[in-house]
């Protein structure tokens, strides 16, 4: 991995590869996580994907992607704790598969993305962004159809209620309709001048030709900003909800709070504990609730890393809801009193170490990775985190249980007859 | 081993017939870490109902091959997903309409272990009546888990409503009633026709030296011995050329309509070369005029005609064909007039000239090399493609071979007279 120092935050990350067949470049603008900047980030991550001011209209940004062979350009939003990205990532085939050199091209491409987005004077684009909000609104109601991420959205708002959490989730109707234009490109013009910048570029690359692109096409000045991205959610007393909707079974989510995030040095050890727990076939919830009771199709449990938090979820029948509550929590207590085989224990260490391992043939994999790093300003390698996952012991794990508290339980119910 | 030399795309692949007639292909790619195998079988839900070599005709419940998969990871005693796991493995498995699949993952730099359980589990089938009775209440849970995503739903209720007898109508996993009819020998039947080795295909994309695979593999499969093959058929169903009605629509907790508008095509009678080729070319015009390629397509947006959930597909099976256009909007009938509207317009051909096809086949040059990215994706792409009839190659040469004259042919012979307008309407 070589690491280069344009300007004062901002820098490139290249990660030189020759296993693909397209080079990845990320620019990632990093900022402090608030309300109102992530809904407006939102929007622009809406706005800026396909039209740029040379590529005015929707038929024209793709065919300059097509004529780059089916080039991949998008722009993404996502919150990382209390940080919050803005991602515009490009995939183009590498040359040496091409007729054509696409390489500065795909520089260029970003530079128009980032740096030239259609415009009406000083303000973006009226009809980008008229358009992003009615995307957005669709979004919202697609994502409260389904009834697994519904759940999902209900319980981190619980979990995460005097938290950015609760705020991270897409917004209501109400919040939409108090995003403005002028927020959104004051927001624009924010992450351009102040936010963190990293250029990530994964790929077979010339690195003498990226850093002389990266000074001609996306060029950014020093900025001040320091950012903060991990918290822990404090345990709090059990809260209890559900709710009622007319579907096909119902939806059942207990949050906990590990106290564990995601820079810990016992990060790695929650990861094996929450393996054994939930995360693999052999794991305790995977086994009692749906091989030995039958009750669901499938059963997870997810750490948010972020957040020092872990939700387990499954989707079941409204009669068993009660049976399986109570076989999550038997198995909670379980891991508490390491109520677990050796088996187990070595079993979920090296299918985490083997899921490591695959990573690196990943691209997005690799680039979250990478992200993570910077986000946390370490250096932790995929050797650091097989070391932590090799020495973590049976005892470590009963340990990181015993911090673990159920904090609460949400029910999204069938409504009788459906 | 029969050694293939891609060099275009700078891929390496070996194939070979076993003495049991298995195929294997092994992918060689030795800058990853990550070996994928896939252990496939040309038997999917569309085969729930077969006729054998002495033309019996063999009817079980639909969404018998789902629950098969499902009771394949049984053994005796032993659970095959921990002891996949146990190896520092990922194993998984999917049903399609025409196959299932077997799959195992892992970076280990030696493979034999789990390659020789995968083969092991898959051509040994051993349940009992109490565990086909307890996966009953899992399949369920999976059908129901299926059946409240309004997505997957649309696309299913549309099938459901295009076909009067076809298996496309039924759901991959059957419903809770057939799954809950499956039996025991009923399992042990189509297991018994279905998984011979003639009629399988094993292929594994990896880092390791093919020869070694090669060897853990034809030693495992000499010391097995198999009965004969049972030759075996899809059944034909009689399939009219009219959709079941021409409007249908169900309730469900969505906020906003979801709406396709079809039309069933007629099977066509030629190879899978020529099959592949006509879909593609369909596949490039429907882009080139339903897509943001068409500069009305802005309009279309901003008079929200359309939304961002807008989408078009095209399938032209062996035994089936079909168009659809599905939209979120609160007219279904004025999306149905938009889309027969637009259809006019495109059979006037007018964005379709030598720049918008080149440019096309350019998008999916690039998107087909992508798959060479990912050895999950080579191993489960190359199954796909086999079992539609042509390889991943195959397939990038009948894009290539495109032009507009076939094109516009193809186009031009479709019959769109049968349609079907289908739309899941929010609860009053």
């Amino acid at each position: 991995m070589n690491k280069i120092n344009i300007n004062q935050n901002v820098d490139i990350t290249i990660l030189n590869t020759n296993k693909f067949k397209d080079i990845l470049i990320s620019v990632r603008f990093l900022n402090n996580f608030t309300k109102e900047s992530a809904l407006n980030r939102l929007v622009l991550s809406l706005m800026l994907q396909d039209r740029t001011n040379k590529y005015n209209t929707k038929d024209k940004f793709v065919k300059q992607l097509d004529l780059m062979y089916g080039a991949i350009g998008s722009v993404k939003a996502s919150n990382n704790g209390l940080a919050h990205a803005l991602s515009f990532n490009t995939k183009v085939i590498n040359d040496k598969f091409t007729t054509t050199k696409l390489l500065e091209s795909q520089f260029e491409l970003l530079n128009e993305m980032i740096s030239n987005p259609l415009k009406d004077g000083d303000l973006l684009s009226k009809e980008t962004f008229n358009e992003a909000i009615i995307n957005l609104k669709s979004m919202i109601s697609r994502r409260n159809d389904r009834p697994s991420s519904f759940a999902f959205d209900k319980v981190l708002n619980l979990l995460g209620k005097d938290y950015a959490l609760s705020d991270s989730a897409l917004p209501s109707f109400d919040e939409v309709e108090k995003i403005t234009l002028q927020g959104v490109t004051n927001e624009y013009n924010t992450a351009l001048q102040t936010n963190k910048v990293d250029i990530i570029i994964i790929g077979d690359v010339d690195n003498d030709l990226i850093k002389q692109y990266t000074k001609k096409h996306l060029s950014f000045d020093s900025r001040e900003i320091s950012i903060e991205s991990e918290y822990a959610i404090k345990p709090f007393d059990l809260v209890e909800e559900s709710i009622t909707k007319k579907i096909d079974q119902s939806v059942l989510a207990l949050a906990f709070t590990t106290n564990i995030s995601i820079g810990s040095d016992d990060y790695f050890k929650l990861r094996v504990a929450n393996a054994i727990f939930g995360q693999l076939p052999t794991s305790l919830l995977f086994q009692q609730v749906r091989e030995k009771n039958s009750l669901c199709y499938s059963i997870y449990s997810n750490i948010l890393p972020y957040e020092a938090s872990m939700v387990v979820t499954t989707g079941i029948e409204k009669g068993n809801v009660e049976k399986a509550k109570e076989l999550i929590l038997i198995q909670f207590e379980s891991m508490k009193s390491g109520n677990f085989s050796d088996e187990d224990f070595e079993t979920s260490k090296l299918m985490l170490i083997d899921s490591i391992n695959q990573s690196n043939d990943d691209v997005i994999s690799l680039l979250n990775f990478n992200y993570q790093n910077i986000i946390l300003n370490n250096q932790r390698d995929f050797d650091s985190c097989i070391s932590t996952i090799l020495a973590t012991t049976k005892d470590d794990v009963i340990e990181i249980f015993k911090q673990i508290n159920h904090v609460v339980t949400f029910t999204l119910l069938q409504e009788d007859n459906t | 081993m029969r050694k293939i030399v891609q060099s275009k795309f700078d891929e390496i692949y070996y194939e070979q017939t076993l003495s049991n007639l298995l195929q294997v292909v092994i992918w060689s790619k030795k800058d990853f870490s990550t070996t994928s195998c896939v252990f496939a079988t040309p038997y999917g839900s569309n085969d729930y109902k077969q006729v054998i070599n002495d033309g019996k005709l063999i009817e079980n419940n639909a969404g018998i091959a789902h629950f098969l998969e499902h009771k394949m990871f049984e053994q005796d005693d032993s659970d095959v997903m921990s002891d996949f796991s146990r190896l520092g493995a990922n194993v998984n498995a999917f049903t399609s309409y025409n196959e299932t699949a077997y799959t195992f993952t892992t970076a280990k730099k030696d493979i034999s272990e789990p390659l020789n359980l995968l083969l092991d589990f898959v051509q040994k089938l051993s349940i009992t009546q109490e565990s086909v009775e307890k996966e009953k209440g899992i399949i369920i849970q999976e059908l129901a888990m299926y059946k409240q995503m309004a997505d997957s739903r649309l696309f299913f209720e549309t099938l459901k409503n295009l076909f009067h007898n076809h298996p496309l109508k039924i759901d991959i996993g059957g419903d809770s009633e057939s799954v809950s009819a499956i039996s025991k020998e009923e399992l042990e039947q189509c297991y018994k026709i279905n998984y011979h080795p003639s009629k399988m295909t094993l292929i594994i994309t990896t880092p390791c030296d093919p020869i070694e695979v090669m060897k853990i593999i034809e030693k495992n499969q000499n010391a097995k011995t198999f009965d004969e093959p049972i030759l075996n058929e899809r059944f034909k169903e009689e399939e009219s050329e009219t959709t079941v009605v021409k409007y249908a629509s169900i309730d469900m907790d969505v906020a906003i309509n979801k709406v396709t508008y079809s039309y069933k095509l007629k099977p066509l009678n030629c190879d899978s070369q020529q099959r592949c080729k006509s879909e593609w070319a369909i596949r490039f015009i429907l882009e080139l005029y339903f897509s943001s390629m068409n500069p009305n397509y802005q309009n279309w947006l901003d008079e929200e005609v359309i939304n961002d959930y807008f989408f078009t597909e095209i399938d032209l099976g062996k035994d089936y064909g079909y168009i659809i256009f599905g939209n979120e909007c609160e007219k279904a009938e004025k999306f149905k007039e938009f889309v027969i509207n637009e259809m006019a317009n495109l059979l006037k051909f007018e964005l379709l000239n030598l720049e918008s096809l080149n440019q096309l086949k350019k998008r999916y040059q690039g998107q087909a090399l992508r798959t060479f990215n990912n050895t999950e994706d080579i191993s489960t792409s190359y199954i796909r493609y086999k079992y539609n009839g042509l390889s991943i190659f195959e397939t990038i040469e009948a894009i290539e071979s495109l032009n507009i004259a076939f094109v516009k042919d193809m186009v031009n012979s479709l019959d769109l007279s049968n349609d079907l307008l289908f739309e899941i309407k929010p609860l009053n």
